[in-house]
């Protein structure tokens, strides 16, 4: 027996790890990033981030373990580089590939790619003294346009479709930096201090201001400056006239001569109006790297095969088994104790020059390790890691000037650093962060499995406790009345939709529309709202009273469904038995036709019963999701269904490898009872 | 009347054979002879759900004096919209005064047509609605109280009861939406989902069930080398599904190939898919033709062969090989670029010459983008051959090593494979995972971002994780058939495994895997209704009646939007079960 079970459970391995290949697989191709997702909740709602090697997000990915190859080795073509998961963006690593796929030559690719950089960064860059052009920045607008665009092509044609509108706005003009200063000149004659001369050179530099503003506006067309031009002079004329000067003459070609006796009123614009031939440089250096990506593509090496070998540094095996060391030195706590304003704690390892540190503190003493999460813990900062050498005072005060007397504190050195974020992986216990909300999801685990164990274990033992004597009557009155209407009744429970149901049961009995007294059940969640927001104000025995209360409809509709399957396989079992000698045996024993059906008939009639159990466990968990939906539970299936909605994979996982799990054991424990149930069957061979 | 009997007896012998059994035995079975007929009645319902429902007449005579038939022609539009084709009907340009102004009677609305008075005669469907026509004057969950809203005369109660036209007699929903017509078009995703998922299923559930059945864990032998030299071409294999065969789509779909046909006119387009057609007809049938003439001195006469299917596969002629060389050479030339061009990178639409006959479902077949390119077409000619030919290098040269080293043991010692095994452990895993959270998450994963996978992602991925079932049940019944005299009666004959798989222990095992079937489409059925419960899976625009009863949480008032979908699945679902048990106990040798 304990051979079968040992040989059992060595079978059970493969196929938990393909269970977990299957679902690790099934995280790898979904679509969307959830590194963008998290930089873009995190930064800014709606700034997303342009640069490819942005900070934020290479942080994100590094502490999600996204920047790794997905698996141990790949099977690529040679033209895929060997560090192509560094690439940590994923919207560019899928660009990236197209790219490979359609040139085969990363060098080339690179090098386009980053002539484009070079030149996007060129166009961003400020223009010294430049004067502001309306028609440059619309230039650049679509220039910008243009560099989203090339983003997404693949194909040298389309490139080519793009680089020559680049062409055309980089370089379309000949007359490029013409630089023209037009100098209007005033003669005032003698009257250069009379009142009259100064209002009129208070006229004239307003009256110049204002076309001036036009005159920049209207710089690309010497047809409309003339045009300016003459309108100023006239103005300034009429401005003369009215201020008894005799000629204003305005001439562009005039030399200052004495800066008394003129005004000087200069206009400086640029006749270039594509000022984007600073570009032309950077712009040649990505014609020459696009030419190059023409010509020297290497196709052929995609039809190369290559074995590329990652080993251990893989998301699948950290995600499994972890990159912290498995037999590592142990890590030590060295102080545990109040701590005292002004306390330090000395490092004093003889035998090793750096060490890690890992610090935490609590707020309240005898907190559970829960407490990590307060902010004022210091474990928020730099996770915990310090880097401390031999000697030196770590002083929590200095890394947290929030810490106060009375804090529990607690130093653990590490003998090796494990990282900003070391994974110890699902098989030790450490099911990821959830990418939506940053929690543990053995954390959010450990919150929801309560209510659907509860649930679940509630309803088994309801649906058992109602199904077997249902059943055995059934057998024990077969082809009266009662048995056939309850086959009927129950086959028609089995039938049942149990989201319908539970609709039914939400619609009709959780409020008085159909009458006061049709408001039976309360609508939602598991608890009691005025429970669920003051927690403390109630005894354990309430909680629990609410809950039940709060349980009675879930459990109806979880119940209805496995009541009836199991009652109608009870009956088939008992009357299997029933038609066997030894029953007739017994009853020709004389014995009571109580102790006939109850002590001979139903003990072995338990078979088909219990391997329905096996069959309940994964029906429980993924059954749970619809009733949790229907009833606002807050279980497994509930945070299975949002992660699924949401993408949260970690999650995802993790449901998924646990409940595996149990379904797996659930067959092997229905197989032993099995064989203890029923001395017939046994697992040893016979020779 | 016992005479009457007894000459009945007499003239008609009762059929003794096992389906003759079989069959008496169902009748005697009423509910299932109930549900059967129940399940051909959901079935006609879905599949002519347009001329039962529907915002058009399906006659209309106008006072033009043209006759129309709207339901009729919106049928196939009806069956396009169903597996995410675009809708063809748009209503929103408005019928003008006259019918004339309306071309196209799909776009016109008929109802406005029947309030002006511009019809003569008109026969409308059952329900006069559409499941996604909201009706204005009822929006806001209106109950299905038809006597009101008909006897409703004076202004006032009018006002609180807006007429509708017909009354609606399941109700509205929030947008107005005739409950009826919903429920009815809702028929059809069931019965879809129900026989496309299973038959799916069934497929790759009777096949690998048949092969673990059959070969069991003992049975599959191969020699020694056969299987060294099939280990790299399996690497090969690999590597031409991974590795070659993409690039070589990817690079087919490179725009500048097609430069020079950019400019091409599209009567020169049509001229090069005519001369493509006949090319494949050339590949397909004349050429294994004039090589049949050239080996057996007579020509093989393609067409008389094809009504018989018995002589596509008889061994005389070798017309086996050539079938499947056919089916090899469709695939290559045909089925697989047309499969491709749905993978294909999203080229400028100006690199393609775009044909007329451009929009449904065949709008990529023949797309110029694809099948042009003669140069194309050889090159997945050519890969067609080395693949043809990777595969017959491990038998030639294995037979050929086999004859060399005939007494070596290590070439030609056999090593038995565990089919059964690992089948087992396959189906294992696929029972450990949690059915529906898989499910889940595989239409979640590869929904398109708006949120619509369609019907057929969801058909799909229930018939890819539910085939276990029948898988199972195959298994069971082959391990018990393939002892059976007759197995090793062709066995002894000296048949080959696949054929004795196929046409001596399939046909006698099938009969246990119609059960699992039936129970197979209910399952189904049920799956499909709770994710379009959850809202996952099909588009929102299309009725389910997972998503009506999913409607009604978020209005318990109204209790017709609960009631009525899931009457529909509760009685749908039971049918199917209730077949299946009549299948089970008819089916069973042991009850008479």
């Amino acid at each position: 027996m304990i051979k079968y079970i040992f040989k059992r459970l060595i079978i059970a391995i493969p196929t938990l790890f393909v269970i977990s290949l299957v679902t690790f697989g099934l995280s790898l191709i979904t679509p969307g990033d959830p590194v963008l997702n998290k930089v873009k909740g995190k930064a800014n709602p709606d700034g997303v981030m342009e640069q490819s090697g942005g900070q934020d997000y290479a942080k994100v990915s590094r502490d999600l373990g996204l920047d790794r190859p997905a698996f141990y080795f790949m099977l690529t073509n040679q033209a895929c580089p060997d560090t192509f998961h560094r690439i940590i963006n994923k919207r560019e690593r899928l660009r990236y590939q197209e790219l490979i796929k359609a040139y085969g030559n990363w060098d080339a690719i690179q090098g386009f790619d980053k002539a484009l950089y070079d030149f996007e960064v060129a166009t961003v860059q400020p223009l010294d003294g430049a004067i502001p052009s309306d028609k440059r920045n619309n230039a650049l607008n679509d220039m910008s346009t243009l560099f989203t665009n090339i983003r997404t092509r693949v194909w040298a044609k389309d490139f080519e479709r793009d680089l020559v509108k680049m062409d055309s706005l980089v370089r379309k003009t000949s007359d490029i930096g013409q630089r023209t200063t037009h100098s209007f000149q005033l003669d005032l004659g003698e009257s250069n201090e009379s009142l009259d001369s100064l209002t009129l050179r208070e006229d004239l530099s307003l009256a110049f201001t204002i076309h001036r503003d036009s005159l920049l506006d209207e710089v690309e067309d010497s047809a409309r400056i003339t045009e300016a031009m003459s309108a100023f002079q006239k103005e300034a004329n009429a401005i003369a006239a009215y201020c008894n000067v005799d000629t204003v003459s305005l001439d562009s070609s005039a030399v200052v001569v004495d800066s008394a006796n003129f005004i000087e009123l200069s206009l400086q614009y640029d006749t270039s109006f594509l000022v984007l031939s600073h570009l032309d440089s950077s712009f040649t250096a990505l014609e020459r790297a696009f030419d190059r990506l023409k010509t020297e593509s290497t196709t052929n090496l995609l039809y190369k095969p290559s074995l590329k070998w990652y080993g251990k540094h893989s998301q699948y095996h950290t995600w499994l088994f972890g990159d912290a060391p498995w037999f590592q030195e142990k890590h030590v706590a060295l102080a545990r104790e109040q701590y005292n304003n002004g306390d330090a704690f000395v490092v004093n390892l003889p035998d090793r020059e750096k060490s890690y540190f890992r610090i935490e503190m609590w707020e309240r003493p005898g907190d559970a390790y829960d407490q990590i999460f307060n902010p004022t813990s210091i474990e928020l900062l730099n996770n915990g890691y310090f880097e401390f050498e031999n000697g030196d005072t770590i002083n929590p005060k200095k890394i947290n000037p929030a810490v106060r007397s009375g804090y529990e504190w607690k130093i653990t050195y590490y003998p090796d650093y494990l990282g900003d974020q070391a994974h110890w992986g699902i098989l030790r216990g450490d099911f990821g962060t959830s990418y939506i909300d940053d929690q543990k999801v053995a954390r959010k685990i450990r919150v929801a499995l309560p209510w659907t164990a509860l649930l679940n274990i509630l309803a088994v033992v309801l649906a058992y406790f109602l199904a077997i004597p249902l059943g055995v009557y059934m057998a024990k009155y077969q082809g009266k009345v009662f048995d056939r209407a309850t086959t009927i009744v129950l086959f028609i429970l089995y039938s049942l939709p149990v989201f319908w149901v539970g609709t039914l049961v939400i619609v009709f009995f959780t409020s008085p529309n159909y009458g006061a007294w049709t408001d039976i059940f309360p609508v939602g969640g598991p608890v009691d709202l005025r429970i669920s927001i003051n927690p403390e104000n109630y005894s354990v025995w309430q909680k629990f009273g609410s809950t039940l209360y709060h349980f009675i409809a879930p459990l109806f509709t979880v119940t209805i469904g496995s009541l009836a399957y199991l009652a109608i396989q009870m009956r088939g079992g008992v009357i299997n038995v029933v038609r066997m000698d030894f029953i007739r045996t017994a009853r020709a024993k004389g014995l009571p036709e109580g102790k006939v059906l109850w002590k001979h008939t139903f003990r072995n009639s338990l078979i088909p019963i219990i391997t329905l159990f096996a069959g309940l466990f994964p029906l429980m968990i993924s059954g749970s999701v619809i009733i949790e939906q229907i009833f606002g539970i807050p279980g497994m299936g509930s945070i299975a269904f949002q992660a699924i909605l949401t993408r949260d994979y970690p999650i995802v996982l993790t449901v998924l490898m646990i409940s595996s799990t149990l379904t797996i054991i659930g067959i092997l424990v229905a197989d032993v009872i099995y064989a203890l149930v029923d001395p017939r069957i046994s697992f040893t061979k016979k020779s | 009347m016992i005479d009457k009997k007894q000459k009945n007896k007499a003239s008609k012998p009762l059929d003794q054979s096992y389906w003759g059994i079989v069959k008496r035995k169902f009748r005697k079975n009423i509910p299932a002879r109930i549900s059967l007929i129940l399940i051909a009645f959901i079935v006609f319902v879905g599949v002519f759900a347009p001329m039962l429902a529907n915002d058009r007449p399906i006659m209309a005579k106008t006072t033009d004096g043209e006759v129309h038939w709207p339901a009729i022609a919106s049928f196939k539009a009806s069956w396009q919209e169903t597996f995410g084709g675009k809708s063809s009907c748009d209503r929103s340009e408005a019928c003008g005064d006259s019918l004339t102004v309306c071309k196209d009677p799909n776009t016109c609305d008929w109802k406005q047509l029947r309030t002006d008075g511009k019809l003569e005669r008109q026969v409308w469907p059952l329900i006069p609605y559409s499941p996604n026509e909201a009706d204005q004057l009822n929006v806001q969950y209106k109950s299905p109280k038809c006597s009101e809203q008909i006897l409703g005369k004076n202004a006032d109660e009018d006002k609180n009861n807006p007429k509708a036209w017909k009354c609606h007699q399941a109700g509205t929903n929030l947008r107005g939406e005739d409950m009826m017509s919903r429920l009815i078009h809702g028929c059809r995703i069931a019965v879809l989902v129900g026989v496309i998922s299973m038959g799916i299923a069934s497929i790759i559930g009777i096949l690998v069930g048949a092969i673990a059945g059959y070969f069991g864990d003992n049975r599959l032998k191969i020699k020694r080398i056969a299987l060294l030299l099939t280990i790299p071409f399996v690497i090969l294999l690999l590597f031409a599904l991974l590795l070659w065969l993409p690039t070589f789509y990817h690079q087919k779909l490179n725009p500048d190939r097609f430069s020079s046909l950019e400019e091409l006119p599209n009567g020169l387009a049509n001229l090069l898919r005519i001369v493509l057609i006949f090319y494949t007809f050339f590949v397909v049938f004349l050429i294994p033709n004039i090589w049949f003439w050239f080996r057996n001195g007579r020509p093989f006469k393609v067409f008389r062969h094809i009504p018989s299917i018995q002589a596509f596969f008889s061994d005389e002629n070798h017309g086996r090989k050539r079938f499947w060389w056919a089916l090899n050479l469709i695939f290559l030339l045909v089925l697989a670029p047309w499969l491709a061009s749905y993978f294909q990178y999203d080229v400028n639409s100006t690199s393609c010459v775009k044909t007329a006959s451009q929009d449904g479902v065949w709008a990529n077949f023949g797309n110029i983008c694809q099948l042009s390119s003669m140069m194309g077409k050889l090159k997945l000619l050519i890969t067609g051959l080395v693949v043809f030919l990777l595969f017959q290098i491990p038998t030639k040269l294995g037979g050929l090593i086999a004859e060399r080293f005939d007494r070596e043991h290590w070439v030609n010692g056999e090593v038995n494979i565990p089919v059964d095994l690992w089948i087992s452990r396959v189906i294992e895993v696929f029972i450990s995972i949690p059915r529906l959270l898989l499910i889940l998450a595989a239409v979640a994963v590869y929904q398109s971002e708006d949120g619509g996978g369609g019907i057929l992602l969801v058909m799909a991925v229930i018939g890819f994780t539910t085939w276990t079932r029948i898988a199972r049940f195959m298994r069971g019944e082959l391990l018990r058939v393939r002892n059976l005299e007759f197995i090793e009666a062709a066995q002894a004959l000296g048949f080959k495994n696949f054929r004795i798989i196929l046409r001596h222990a399939l046909p006698n095992a099938l009969t246990s895997v119609l059960i699992a079937i039936a129970f197979g489409v209910a399952s189904a059925i049920l799956i499909e209704s709770s994710l379009s419960f959850l809202g996952i899976g099909v588009e929102a625009e299309t009725a389910t009646w997972g998503k009506m009863l999913a409607d009604s949480r978020a209005h318990p008032e109204g209790w017709w939007l609960a009631v009525f979908p899931g009457v529909a699945i509760f009685l749908t679902v039971t049918m199917f079960n209730l077949l299946g048990e009549g299948l089970a106990s008819a089916l069973d040798p042991k009850s008479r």
